[in-house]
Protein backbone atom coordinates (compact mmCIF):
# COMPACT_ATOMS: atom_id res chain seq x y z
CA UNK A 1 0.00 0.00 0.00
CA UNK A 2 3.04 2.25 -0.37
CA UNK A 3 1.44 4.51 -2.99
CA UNK A 4 -1.20 5.51 -0.43
CA UNK A 5 1.26 6.47 2.27
CA UNK A 6 1.16 10.13 1.26
CA UNK A 7 -2.55 10.27 1.84
CA UNK A 8 -2.12 8.50 5.16
CA UNK A 9 0.48 11.04 6.27
CA UNK A 10 -1.85 13.91 5.42
CA UNK A 11 -4.76 12.36 7.25
CA UNK A 12 -2.68 11.95 10.37
CA UNK A 13 -1.24 15.45 10.05
CA UNK A 14 2.28 14.12 10.52
CA UNK A 15 5.39 14.46 8.37
CA UNK A 16 4.15 17.65 6.74
CA UNK A 17 7.08 20.07 6.59
CA UNK A 18 5.50 23.16 5.07
CA UNK A 19 2.02 24.34 4.13
CA UNK A 20 2.68 24.73 0.36
CA UNK A 21 4.37 21.36 0.17
CA UNK A 22 1.44 19.90 2.04
CA UNK A 23 -1.06 21.37 -0.41
CA UNK A 24 0.71 20.06 -3.49
CA UNK A 25 1.18 16.65 -1.93
CA UNK A 26 -2.48 16.62 -0.95
CA UNK A 27 -3.49 17.36 -4.53
CA UNK A 28 -1.10 14.69 -5.71
CA UNK A 29 -2.62 12.21 -3.27
CA UNK A 30 -6.13 13.06 -4.46
CA UNK A 31 -5.08 12.63 -8.08
CA UNK A 32 -3.36 9.35 -7.32
CA UNK A 33 -6.55 8.03 -5.72
CA UNK A 34 -8.91 9.40 -8.38
CA UNK A 35 -10.24 5.93 -9.17
CA UNK A 36 -11.39 5.54 -5.54
CA UNK A 37 -13.38 8.79 -5.70
CA UNK A 38 -14.86 7.62 -8.97
CA UNK A 39 -15.97 4.35 -7.37
CA UNK A 40 -17.55 6.23 -4.46
CA UNK A 41 -19.18 8.90 -6.60
CA UNK A 42 -22.54 7.17 -7.33
CA UNK A 43 -23.04 6.48 -3.62
CA UNK A 44 -22.01 9.92 -2.39
CA UNK A 45 -23.83 11.82 -5.15
CA UNK A 46 -26.91 9.67 -4.57
CA UNK A 47 -26.86 10.45 -0.87
CA UNK A 48 -26.51 14.16 -1.49
CA UNK A 49 -29.24 14.24 -4.15
CA UNK A 50 -31.80 11.91 -2.56
CA UNK A 51 -31.12 12.43 1.16
CA UNK A 52 -29.18 15.54 2.15
CA UNK A 53 -30.69 17.88 -0.41
CA UNK A 54 -34.28 16.83 0.45
CA UNK A 55 -33.49 17.09 4.18
CA UNK A 56 -32.24 20.67 3.78
CA UNK A 57 -35.19 21.46 1.53
CA UNK A 58 -37.53 20.25 4.28
CA UNK A 59 -36.01 22.72 6.76
CA UNK A 60 -36.23 25.52 4.19
CA UNK A 61 -39.80 24.63 3.24
CA UNK A 62 -40.96 24.49 6.84
CA UNK A 63 -40.52 28.28 7.06
CA UNK A 64 -42.52 28.94 3.91
CA UNK A 65 -46.05 28.83 2.68
CA UNK A 66 -45.33 26.49 -0.20
CA UNK A 67 -47.64 24.88 -2.75
CA UNK A 68 -44.81 22.91 -4.36
CA UNK A 69 -44.06 25.60 -6.93
CA UNK A 70 -44.13 29.03 -5.31
CA UNK A 71 -43.04 29.73 -1.76
CA UNK A 72 -43.55 32.71 0.54
CA UNK A 73 -41.61 33.16 3.78
CA UNK A 74 -43.91 32.86 6.79
CA UNK A 75 -41.45 32.40 9.65
CA UNK A 76 -42.63 29.97 12.28
CA UNK A 77 -46.26 30.04 11.19
CA UNK A 78 -46.33 26.38 10.04
CA UNK A 79 -44.89 25.20 13.35
CA UNK A 80 -47.34 27.28 15.39
CA UNK A 81 -50.25 26.16 13.22
CA UNK A 82 -49.38 22.51 13.80
CA UNK A 83 -48.47 22.67 17.47
CA UNK A 84 -51.46 24.84 18.41
CA UNK A 85 -54.08 22.84 16.51
CA UNK A 86 -56.28 21.48 19.34
CA UNK A 87 -57.51 18.55 17.22
CA UNK A 88 -53.94 17.34 16.79
CA UNK A 89 -53.36 17.02 20.52
CA UNK A 90 -54.94 13.59 20.07
CA UNK A 91 -52.23 12.66 17.55
CA UNK A 92 -49.53 13.32 20.17
CA UNK A 93 -51.41 11.28 22.76
CA UNK A 94 -51.73 8.46 20.22
CA UNK A 95 -48.08 8.45 19.23
CA UNK A 96 -47.11 8.47 22.92
CA UNK A 97 -49.37 5.48 23.66
CA UNK A 98 -48.08 3.64 20.57
CA UNK A 99 -44.51 4.30 21.68
CA UNK A 100 -45.13 2.92 25.18
CA UNK A 101 -46.94 -0.06 23.73
CA UNK A 102 -44.30 -0.86 21.11
CA UNK A 103 -41.50 -0.62 23.69
CA UNK A 104 -43.40 -2.89 26.09
CA UNK A 105 -44.11 -5.41 23.34
CA UNK A 106 -40.35 -5.91 22.88
CA UNK A 107 -40.87 -8.25 25.84
CA UNK A 108 -42.45 -10.83 23.53
CA UNK A 109 -39.46 -11.39 21.22
CA UNK A 110 -37.24 -11.22 24.32
CA UNK A 111 -39.30 -13.98 25.97
CA UNK A 112 -39.33 -16.13 22.83
CA UNK A 113 -35.58 -15.73 22.36
CA UNK A 114 -34.91 -16.58 26.01
CA UNK A 115 -37.10 -19.69 25.99
CA UNK A 116 -35.43 -20.94 22.81
CA UNK A 117 -31.96 -20.21 24.21
CA UNK A 118 -32.68 -22.21 27.39
CA UNK A 119 -33.86 -25.35 25.56
CA UNK A 120 -31.37 -28.16 26.20
CA UNK A 121 -31.76 -29.80 22.78
CA UNK A 122 -29.91 -28.14 19.87
CA UNK A 123 -32.26 -29.57 17.24
CA UNK A 124 -35.26 -28.12 19.08
CA UNK A 125 -33.56 -24.73 19.24
CA UNK A 126 -32.93 -24.86 15.50
CA UNK A 127 -36.49 -25.79 14.57
CA UNK A 128 -38.05 -23.13 16.78
CA UNK A 129 -35.80 -20.62 15.07
CA UNK A 130 -37.12 -21.81 11.70
CA UNK A 131 -40.73 -21.49 12.92
CA UNK A 132 -40.12 -17.98 14.26
CA UNK A 133 -38.71 -16.85 10.91
CA UNK A 134 -41.32 -18.67 8.81
CA UNK A 135 -44.00 -15.88 8.85
CA UNK A 136 -41.55 -13.71 6.87
CA UNK A 137 -42.81 -15.52 3.75
CA UNK A 138 -45.95 -13.38 3.88
CA UNK A 139 -45.17 -9.72 3.13
CA UNK A 140 -46.27 -7.07 5.65
CA UNK A 141 -48.94 -5.52 3.43
CA UNK A 142 -50.73 -8.87 3.28
CA UNK A 143 -51.39 -8.59 7.00
CA UNK A 144 -53.11 -5.24 6.42
CA UNK A 145 -55.59 -7.10 4.21
CA UNK A 146 -55.93 -9.97 6.68
CA UNK A 147 -56.37 -7.84 9.81
CA UNK A 148 -58.89 -5.53 8.15
CA UNK A 149 -61.00 -8.65 7.75
CA UNK A 150 -60.24 -9.97 11.24
CA UNK A 151 -61.45 -6.67 12.77
CA UNK A 152 -64.61 -6.39 10.65
CA UNK A 153 -68.17 -6.95 11.97
CA UNK A 154 -68.36 -10.58 10.83
CA UNK A 155 -64.58 -11.02 10.84
CA UNK A 156 -62.28 -13.37 12.68
CA UNK A 157 -62.06 -11.60 16.06
CA UNK A 158 -65.84 -11.44 16.48
CA UNK A 159 -66.22 -15.02 15.22
CA UNK A 160 -63.77 -16.23 17.86
CA UNK A 161 -65.48 -14.15 20.58
CA UNK A 162 -68.91 -15.48 19.58
CA UNK A 163 -67.56 -19.03 19.65
CA UNK A 164 -66.41 -18.30 23.21
CA UNK A 165 -69.93 -17.17 24.12
CA UNK A 166 -69.47 -13.38 23.89
CA UNK A 167 -72.06 -11.86 21.55
CA UNK A 168 -69.65 -9.31 20.06
CA UNK A 169 -71.06 -6.89 17.48
CA UNK A 170 -68.09 -4.49 17.67
CA UNK A 171 -66.71 -2.99 14.46
CA UNK A 172 -63.25 -2.82 15.96
CA UNK A 173 -61.68 -0.26 13.61
CA UNK A 174 -64.84 1.80 13.23
CA UNK A 175 -65.34 2.54 16.90
CA UNK A 176 -63.45 5.45 18.48
CA UNK A 177 -63.09 3.50 21.74
CA UNK A 178 -61.52 0.41 20.20
CA UNK A 179 -59.73 1.67 17.05
CA UNK A 180 -56.35 2.56 18.60
CA UNK A 181 -56.28 -0.55 20.77
CA UNK A 182 -57.09 -2.64 17.71
CA UNK A 183 -54.20 -1.12 15.77
CA UNK A 184 -51.92 -2.02 18.68
CA UNK A 185 -53.34 -5.54 18.92
CA UNK A 186 -52.67 -6.09 15.20
CA UNK A 187 -49.88 -8.59 14.74
CA UNK A 188 -50.43 -10.28 18.11
CA UNK A 189 -48.32 -11.91 19.60
CA UNK A 190 -45.83 -9.41 18.13
CA UNK A 191 -43.01 -11.91 17.58
CA UNK A 192 -40.85 -10.00 15.11
CA UNK A 193 -38.41 -12.53 13.64
CA UNK A 194 -35.45 -10.20 13.27
CA UNK A 195 -35.83 -8.96 16.86
CA UNK A 196 -35.94 -12.53 18.18
CA UNK A 197 -32.76 -13.38 16.26
CA UNK A 198 -30.98 -10.30 17.63
CA UNK A 199 -31.84 -11.24 21.23
CA UNK A 200 -30.99 -14.88 20.58
CA UNK A 201 -27.57 -13.94 19.22
CA UNK A 202 -27.00 -11.92 22.39
CA UNK A 203 -27.97 -14.77 24.73
CA UNK A 204 -25.85 -17.30 22.83
CA UNK A 205 -22.81 -15.04 23.18
CA UNK A 206 -22.93 -15.16 27.01
CA UNK A 207 -19.79 -16.95 28.21
CA UNK A 208 -20.62 -20.25 29.91
CA UNK A 209 -18.07 -19.60 32.72
CA UNK A 210 -20.28 -16.75 33.85
CA UNK A 211 -23.28 -19.06 34.16
CA UNK A 212 -21.22 -21.80 35.83
CA UNK A 213 -19.99 -19.33 38.42
CA UNK A 214 -23.58 -18.29 39.11
CA UNK A 215 -24.58 -21.94 39.49
CA UNK A 216 -21.77 -22.52 41.98
CA UNK A 217 -22.97 -19.50 43.94
CA UNK A 218 -26.44 -21.09 44.04
CA UNK A 219 -28.26 -18.46 41.96
CA UNK A 220 -31.96 -19.12 41.38
CA UNK A 221 -33.47 -19.00 37.90
CA UNK A 222 -34.79 -15.47 38.41
CA UNK A 223 -31.46 -14.21 39.76
CA UNK A 224 -29.68 -15.82 36.86
CA UNK A 225 -31.99 -14.07 34.39
CA UNK A 226 -32.07 -10.59 35.92
CA UNK A 227 -28.51 -10.40 37.26
CA UNK A 228 -26.59 -12.12 34.46
CA UNK A 229 -28.46 -12.86 31.27
CA UNK A 230 -30.56 -9.71 30.89
CA UNK A 231 -27.60 -7.34 31.50
CA UNK A 232 -25.65 -9.31 28.89
CA UNK A 233 -28.18 -8.44 26.17
CA UNK A 234 -28.35 -4.78 27.21
CA UNK A 235 -26.46 -3.76 24.05
CA UNK A 236 -29.03 -5.48 21.83
CA UNK A 237 -31.86 -4.01 23.91
CA UNK A 238 -30.45 -0.51 23.48
CA UNK A 239 -30.27 -0.84 19.69
CA UNK A 240 -33.81 -2.23 19.54
CA UNK A 241 -35.19 0.51 21.80
CA UNK A 242 -33.68 3.16 19.52
CA UNK A 243 -34.98 1.40 16.40
CA UNK A 244 -38.43 1.19 18.01
CA UNK A 245 -38.35 4.92 18.83
CA UNK A 246 -37.34 5.81 15.28
CA UNK A 247 -39.81 3.40 13.70
CA UNK A 248 -42.82 4.31 15.84
CA UNK A 249 -42.50 8.09 15.62
CA UNK A 250 -42.30 7.94 11.82
CA UNK A 251 -44.84 5.20 11.19
CA UNK A 252 -48.21 6.11 9.78
CA UNK A 253 -48.77 3.09 7.54
CA UNK A 254 -51.15 1.31 9.88
CA UNK A 255 -53.12 4.48 10.62
CA UNK A 256 -53.34 5.24 6.89
CA UNK A 257 -54.38 1.81 5.67
CA UNK A 258 -56.39 0.52 8.62
CA UNK A 259 -58.41 3.58 9.70
CA UNK A 260 -57.32 6.70 7.75
CA UNK A 261 -56.68 8.15 11.21
CA UNK A 262 -60.29 7.80 12.26
CA UNK A 263 -62.91 7.55 13.42
CA UNK A 264 -62.56 11.28 13.92
CA UNK A 265 -59.01 11.72 15.21
CA UNK A 266 -59.04 8.50 17.27
CA UNK A 267 -56.05 6.94 15.48
CA UNK A 268 -54.49 10.09 13.98
CA UNK A 269 -50.70 10.33 14.25
CA UNK A 270 -48.48 13.29 13.26
CA UNK A 271 -47.00 11.38 10.30
CA UNK A 272 -50.45 10.81 8.82
CA UNK A 273 -51.34 14.48 9.26
CA UNK A 274 -48.19 15.26 7.27
CA UNK A 275 -49.14 12.76 4.56
CA UNK A 276 -52.63 14.22 4.27
CA UNK A 277 -51.33 17.80 4.22
CA UNK A 278 -49.21 17.18 1.18
CA UNK A 279 -51.24 14.60 -0.72
CA UNK A 280 -54.63 16.26 -0.28
CA UNK A 281 -53.99 19.92 0.50
CA UNK A 282 -50.76 20.71 -1.40
CA UNK A 283 -49.55 22.25 1.90
CA UNK A 284 -45.88 21.41 1.35
CA UNK A 285 -44.54 23.95 3.84
CA UNK A 286 -46.86 22.76 6.57
CA UNK A 287 -46.03 19.11 5.79
CA UNK A 288 -42.30 19.93 5.88
CA UNK A 289 -42.71 21.53 9.32
CA UNK A 290 -44.32 18.35 10.66
CA UNK A 291 -41.43 16.34 9.18
CA UNK A 292 -38.90 18.61 10.91
CA UNK A 293 -40.74 18.35 14.24
CA UNK A 294 -40.76 14.54 14.04
CA UNK A 295 -37.07 14.58 13.13
CA UNK A 296 -36.35 16.66 16.25
CA UNK A 297 -38.47 14.32 18.39
CA UNK A 298 -36.53 11.31 17.08
CA UNK A 299 -33.21 13.07 17.65
CA UNK A 300 -34.06 14.07 21.22
CA UNK A 301 -35.46 10.64 22.14
CA UNK A 302 -32.37 8.94 20.74
CA UNK A 303 -30.02 11.22 22.67
CA UNK A 304 -31.98 10.82 25.92
CA UNK A 305 -31.98 7.06 25.45
CA UNK A 306 -28.22 6.98 24.93
CA UNK A 307 -27.65 9.23 27.96
CA UNK A 308 -29.90 7.08 30.16
CA UNK A 309 -28.23 3.84 29.09
CA UNK A 310 -24.79 5.30 29.66
CA UNK A 311 -25.66 6.47 33.17
CA UNK A 312 -27.11 3.08 34.13
CA UNK A 313 -23.96 1.41 32.86
CA UNK A 314 -21.80 3.49 35.19
CA UNK B 1 -25.99 -25.11 34.02
CA UNK B 2 -28.74 -27.70 34.19
CA UNK B 3 -32.16 -26.66 32.97
CA UNK B 4 -34.92 -28.35 34.94
CA UNK B 5 -37.27 -30.65 33.08
CA UNK B 6 -40.42 -28.80 34.19
CA UNK B 7 -38.99 -25.52 32.92
CA UNK B 8 -38.29 -27.18 29.58
CA UNK B 9 -41.86 -28.50 29.29
CA UNK B 10 -43.32 -25.09 30.12
CA UNK B 11 -40.97 -23.52 27.54
CA UNK B 12 -42.16 -25.90 24.84
CA UNK B 13 -45.77 -25.16 25.73
CA UNK B 14 -45.36 -21.37 25.64
CA UNK B 15 -43.29 -21.45 22.45
CA UNK B 16 -45.77 -23.68 20.65
CA UNK B 17 -48.77 -21.56 21.67
CA UNK B 18 -47.22 -18.16 20.89
CA UNK B 19 -45.45 -19.13 17.68
CA UNK B 20 -48.55 -21.14 16.77
CA UNK B 21 -50.73 -18.01 16.95
CA UNK B 22 -48.30 -16.20 14.66
CA UNK B 23 -48.18 -19.10 12.21
CA UNK B 24 -51.97 -19.46 12.26
CA UNK B 25 -52.22 -15.97 10.74
CA UNK B 26 -50.05 -17.11 7.84
CA UNK B 27 -52.07 -20.30 7.56
CA UNK B 28 -55.28 -18.24 7.44
CA UNK B 29 -54.14 -16.67 4.17
CA UNK B 30 -53.90 -20.11 2.59
CA UNK B 31 -57.06 -21.47 4.21
CA UNK B 32 -59.25 -18.52 3.26
CA UNK B 33 -57.81 -18.28 -0.26
CA UNK B 34 -59.52 -21.58 -1.06
CA UNK B 35 -63.00 -20.72 0.18
CA UNK B 36 -66.11 -19.74 -1.75
CA UNK B 37 -68.25 -16.83 -0.42
CA UNK B 38 -70.74 -19.36 0.95
CA UNK B 39 -68.01 -21.24 2.80
CA UNK B 40 -66.57 -17.93 4.15
CA UNK B 41 -69.99 -17.09 5.59
CA UNK B 42 -70.31 -20.37 7.49
CA UNK B 43 -66.78 -21.54 8.27
CA UNK B 44 -64.17 -18.90 7.38
CA UNK B 45 -61.18 -19.88 9.50
CA UNK B 46 -60.87 -23.67 9.41
CA UNK B 47 -59.70 -25.73 6.43
CA UNK B 48 -62.43 -27.12 4.23
CA UNK B 49 -62.99 -28.91 0.93
CA UNK B 50 -63.50 -28.47 -1.95
CA UNK B 51 -60.82 -25.85 -2.61
CA UNK B 52 -62.14 -22.92 -4.62
CA UNK B 53 -59.29 -22.56 -7.15
CA UNK B 54 -61.45 -20.05 -8.99
CA UNK B 55 -60.32 -17.42 -6.42
CA UNK B 56 -56.78 -17.60 -7.78
CA UNK B 57 -57.94 -17.22 -11.38
CA UNK B 58 -60.10 -14.23 -10.44
CA UNK B 59 -57.29 -12.55 -8.49
CA UNK B 60 -54.80 -13.20 -11.27
CA UNK B 61 -57.09 -11.59 -13.84
CA UNK B 62 -58.03 -8.65 -11.59
CA UNK B 63 -54.60 -7.14 -12.08
CA UNK B 64 -52.43 -9.27 -9.80
CA UNK B 65 -50.54 -10.57 -12.84
CA UNK B 66 -49.41 -7.06 -13.81
CA UNK B 67 -48.70 -6.04 -10.21
CA UNK B 68 -46.57 -9.14 -9.71
CA UNK B 69 -44.54 -8.38 -12.84
CA UNK B 70 -43.95 -4.79 -11.70
CA UNK B 71 -42.91 -5.92 -8.23
CA UNK B 72 -40.42 -8.41 -9.67
CA UNK B 73 -38.91 -5.79 -12.00
CA UNK B 74 -38.67 -3.23 -9.18
CA UNK B 75 -37.33 -5.56 -6.50
CA UNK B 76 -34.72 -7.25 -8.68
CA UNK B 77 -33.43 -3.90 -9.99
CA UNK B 78 -33.31 -2.44 -6.49
CA UNK B 79 -31.50 -5.45 -4.99
CA UNK B 80 -28.98 -5.56 -7.83
CA UNK B 81 -28.27 -1.81 -7.86
CA UNK B 82 -28.23 -1.39 -4.11
CA UNK B 83 -25.95 -4.36 -3.39
CA UNK B 84 -23.56 -3.47 -6.23
CA UNK B 85 -23.11 0.13 -5.07
CA UNK B 86 -22.93 -0.89 -1.41
CA UNK B 87 -20.26 -3.50 -2.08
CA UNK B 88 -18.15 -1.05 -4.09
CA UNK B 89 -18.42 1.72 -1.49
CA UNK B 90 -17.78 -0.65 1.43
CA UNK B 91 -14.71 -2.07 -0.38
CA UNK B 92 -13.23 1.38 -0.89
CA UNK B 93 -13.93 2.48 2.69
CA UNK B 94 -12.65 -0.79 4.16
CA UNK B 95 -9.39 -1.27 2.27
CA UNK B 96 -8.00 2.17 1.33
CA UNK B 97 -6.73 5.37 2.83
CA UNK B 98 -7.30 8.57 0.87
CA UNK B 99 -7.76 12.29 1.60
CA UNK B 100 -11.28 13.11 2.76
CA UNK B 101 -12.11 9.51 3.69
CA UNK B 102 -13.24 10.46 7.17
CA UNK B 103 -15.53 13.18 5.81
CA UNK B 104 -17.07 10.94 3.16
CA UNK B 105 -17.64 8.06 5.55
CA UNK B 106 -19.06 10.58 8.01
CA UNK B 107 -21.63 11.48 5.33
CA UNK B 108 -22.63 7.81 5.19
CA UNK B 109 -22.80 7.42 8.98
CA UNK B 110 -24.78 10.64 9.48
CA UNK B 111 -27.47 9.32 7.16
CA UNK B 112 -28.51 6.93 9.91
CA UNK B 113 -29.83 10.03 11.70
CA UNK B 114 -31.86 11.31 8.72
CA UNK B 115 -35.32 9.77 9.06
CA UNK B 116 -37.40 9.03 5.99
CA UNK B 117 -40.26 11.15 7.25
CA UNK B 118 -38.11 14.30 7.09
CA UNK B 119 -37.16 13.79 3.45
CA UNK B 120 -40.45 12.35 2.15
CA UNK B 121 -42.09 15.55 0.92
CA UNK B 122 -39.06 17.16 -0.78
CA UNK B 123 -38.04 13.81 -2.29
CA UNK B 124 -41.48 13.56 -3.87
CA UNK B 125 -41.09 17.08 -5.32
CA UNK B 126 -37.60 16.21 -6.55
CA UNK B 127 -38.94 13.17 -8.40
CA UNK B 128 -41.72 15.34 -9.82
CA UNK B 129 -39.24 17.98 -11.00
CA UNK B 130 -37.06 15.28 -12.59
CA UNK B 131 -40.23 14.30 -14.50
CA UNK B 132 -40.03 10.76 -13.16
CA UNK B 133 -43.51 10.53 -11.62
CA UNK B 134 -45.41 7.56 -13.02
CA UNK B 135 -42.27 5.77 -14.16
CA UNK B 136 -40.66 2.80 -12.44
CA UNK B 137 -37.52 4.96 -12.07
CA UNK B 138 -39.39 6.98 -9.43
CA UNK B 139 -39.18 3.93 -7.19
CA UNK B 140 -35.86 2.46 -8.33
CA UNK B 141 -33.62 5.56 -8.22
CA UNK B 142 -34.27 6.71 -4.63
CA UNK B 143 -34.19 3.09 -3.43
CA UNK B 144 -30.79 2.45 -4.98
CA UNK B 145 -29.12 5.84 -4.58
CA UNK B 146 -28.55 7.19 -1.10
CA UNK B 147 -30.57 4.67 0.90
CA UNK B 148 -27.81 2.12 1.52
CA UNK B 149 -25.99 3.58 4.53
CA UNK B 150 -26.78 0.56 6.69
CA UNK B 151 -25.58 -1.90 4.05
CA UNK B 152 -22.33 0.03 3.53
CA UNK B 153 -21.61 0.15 7.26
CA UNK B 154 -22.22 -3.57 7.82
CA UNK B 155 -20.29 -4.65 4.70
CA UNK B 156 -17.39 -2.32 5.51
CA UNK B 157 -17.01 -3.93 8.93
CA UNK B 158 -16.98 -7.35 7.29
CA UNK B 159 -14.53 -6.39 4.51
CA UNK B 160 -12.15 -4.92 7.08
CA UNK B 161 -11.91 -8.35 8.70
CA UNK B 162 -10.54 -9.95 5.51
CA UNK B 163 -6.74 -10.57 5.67
CA UNK B 164 -4.67 -7.87 3.94
CA UNK B 165 -2.15 -10.48 2.69
CA UNK B 166 -4.66 -11.73 0.10
CA UNK B 167 -5.03 -8.26 -1.35
CA UNK B 168 -1.29 -7.57 -1.17
CA UNK B 169 -0.48 -10.77 -3.06
CA UNK B 170 -3.02 -10.01 -5.76
CA UNK B 171 -1.70 -6.47 -6.14
CA UNK B 172 1.82 -7.78 -6.63
CA UNK B 173 0.41 -9.93 -9.44
CA UNK B 174 -0.90 -6.72 -10.99
CA UNK B 175 -4.57 -7.11 -10.07
CA UNK B 176 -6.77 -4.04 -10.43
CA UNK B 177 -9.85 -3.01 -8.46
CA UNK B 178 -12.11 -5.18 -10.60
CA UNK B 179 -10.16 -8.34 -9.76
CA UNK B 180 -9.70 -7.38 -6.10
CA UNK B 181 -13.41 -6.74 -5.75
CA UNK B 182 -14.99 -9.49 -7.83
CA UNK B 183 -12.40 -12.28 -7.56
CA UNK B 184 -11.21 -11.81 -3.99
CA UNK B 185 -13.65 -9.82 -1.87
CA UNK B 186 -16.93 -11.18 -3.22
CA UNK B 187 -16.17 -14.92 -3.07
CA UNK B 188 -15.22 -14.50 0.61
CA UNK B 189 -18.42 -12.59 1.40
CA UNK B 190 -21.17 -14.59 -0.28
CA UNK B 191 -22.92 -15.46 3.00
CA UNK B 192 -23.27 -11.90 4.28
CA UNK B 193 -24.04 -10.49 0.83
CA UNK B 194 -26.76 -13.03 0.09
CA UNK B 195 -28.47 -12.51 3.46
CA UNK B 196 -28.27 -8.76 2.86
CA UNK B 197 -29.73 -9.23 -0.61
CA UNK B 198 -32.62 -11.25 0.83
CA UNK B 199 -33.32 -8.56 3.43
CA UNK B 200 -33.19 -5.86 0.74
CA UNK B 201 -35.47 -7.89 -1.51
CA UNK B 202 -37.92 -8.29 1.36
CA UNK B 203 -37.80 -4.54 2.03
CA UNK B 204 -38.33 -3.62 -1.63
CA UNK B 205 -41.15 -6.16 -2.00
CA UNK B 206 -42.87 -4.74 1.11
CA UNK B 207 -42.46 -1.08 0.19
CA UNK B 208 -45.92 0.44 0.13
CA UNK B 209 -46.17 4.17 0.83
CA UNK B 210 -43.50 5.47 -1.56
CA UNK B 211 -44.75 3.57 -4.66
CA UNK B 212 -48.29 4.61 -3.72
CA UNK B 213 -47.15 8.25 -3.80
CA UNK B 214 -45.20 8.25 -7.05
CA UNK B 215 -47.10 5.71 -9.17
CA UNK B 216 -50.62 6.79 -10.03
CA UNK B 217 -51.14 4.65 -13.10
CA UNK B 218 -52.58 1.29 -12.15
CA UNK B 219 -50.53 -0.63 -14.72
CA UNK B 220 -47.27 0.49 -13.05
CA UNK B 221 -48.18 -0.43 -9.50
CA UNK B 222 -46.31 -3.09 -7.54
CA UNK B 223 -48.25 -5.83 -5.78
CA UNK B 224 -48.07 -4.11 -2.37
CA UNK B 225 -49.99 -1.08 -3.61
CA UNK B 226 -52.15 -3.10 -6.00
CA UNK B 227 -53.34 -5.57 -3.41
CA UNK B 228 -54.04 -3.02 -0.67
CA UNK B 229 -55.92 -0.79 -3.13
CA UNK B 230 -57.80 -3.78 -4.53
CA UNK B 231 -58.98 -4.76 -1.05
CA UNK B 232 -60.06 -1.21 -0.15
CA UNK B 233 -63.27 0.55 -1.01
CA UNK B 234 -66.61 -0.49 -2.39
CA UNK B 235 -65.47 -2.47 -5.42
CA UNK B 236 -63.33 -4.86 -3.36
CA UNK B 237 -63.56 -8.52 -4.42
CA UNK B 238 -64.57 -11.37 -2.09
CA UNK B 239 -62.25 -11.95 0.86
CA UNK B 240 -61.32 -15.33 -0.63
CA UNK B 241 -60.06 -13.58 -3.77
CA UNK B 242 -58.14 -11.04 -1.67
CA UNK B 243 -56.48 -13.89 0.20
CA UNK B 244 -55.63 -15.67 -3.06
CA UNK B 245 -53.92 -12.43 -4.13
CA UNK B 246 -52.09 -12.37 -0.79
CA UNK B 247 -50.83 -15.91 -1.28
CA UNK B 248 -49.61 -15.02 -4.79
CA UNK B 249 -47.82 -12.00 -3.28
CA UNK B 250 -46.01 -14.35 -0.90
CA UNK B 251 -44.63 -16.66 -3.60
CA UNK B 252 -41.18 -15.03 -4.02
CA UNK B 253 -40.38 -15.20 -0.31
CA UNK B 254 -41.73 -18.76 -0.16
CA UNK B 255 -39.34 -19.73 -2.96
CA UNK B 256 -36.42 -18.02 -1.21
CA UNK B 257 -37.36 -19.75 2.03
CA UNK B 258 -37.51 -23.21 0.47
CA UNK B 259 -34.33 -22.79 -1.58
CA UNK B 260 -32.20 -21.34 1.17
CA UNK B 261 -33.92 -21.91 4.51
CA UNK B 262 -30.76 -22.78 6.38
CA UNK B 263 -28.52 -20.08 4.92
CA UNK B 264 -31.41 -17.62 5.14
CA UNK B 265 -31.78 -18.07 8.89
CA UNK B 266 -28.05 -18.32 9.50
CA UNK B 267 -27.57 -15.20 7.39
CA UNK B 268 -30.22 -13.32 9.36
CA UNK B 269 -28.47 -14.39 12.55
CA UNK B 270 -25.13 -13.16 11.21
CA UNK B 271 -26.77 -9.85 10.33
CA UNK B 272 -28.21 -9.74 13.82
CA UNK B 273 -24.79 -10.20 15.39
CA UNK B 274 -23.26 -7.56 13.17
CA UNK B 275 -25.87 -5.11 14.37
Amino acid sequence: MSNFSVAQADLDGKDVPARSASRSSLLRAIWKNRILYLLLSPTIIGMIVFQYYPALTAFWGSFHSWDGRRARFVGLFNYEFFLEDPRLLQSWVNIFLLLIFNLASLAMPLLIAYLIYRLPNAAHRYWYRVLVVLPIIAPGFVFIVLWRWLFSLDGGINIILRALGVDSQVVWLGNADTALGSIMFMGFPWIEAFTVLIFLAGFIAIPSEMLDAAAVDGATGWQRFFRIELPQVQGQLKVLVILTFIGTVQDFGRALFMTRGGPGYATMVPGLRMYNAFTQENAYGYASAIGVILFIVILVLTLINQRLIRSTEQ
Amino acid sequence: MHTSRIFTYISHGLLLILIGIALFQVALLFIMSGKSPAEIATNPMLPSLPIEWENYVTAWNMGIRGYLTNSIILSVSIVFGDILLSVIAAYVFARYQFPGKRLLFGLVLALMMVPGILTLVPRYLLIRDLRLLDTLWAVILPSVLGSNAFQIIVLRTFFQSLPEELFEAARIDGAGHRVLLFNITLPLSTAIISSMAILRFNGAWNDLIWPLLVLNRDELRPISVGLVMLSSGAGAPEIGVQMAGSVIASIPMIVIFIVGMRSFIDGLSVGAIKL
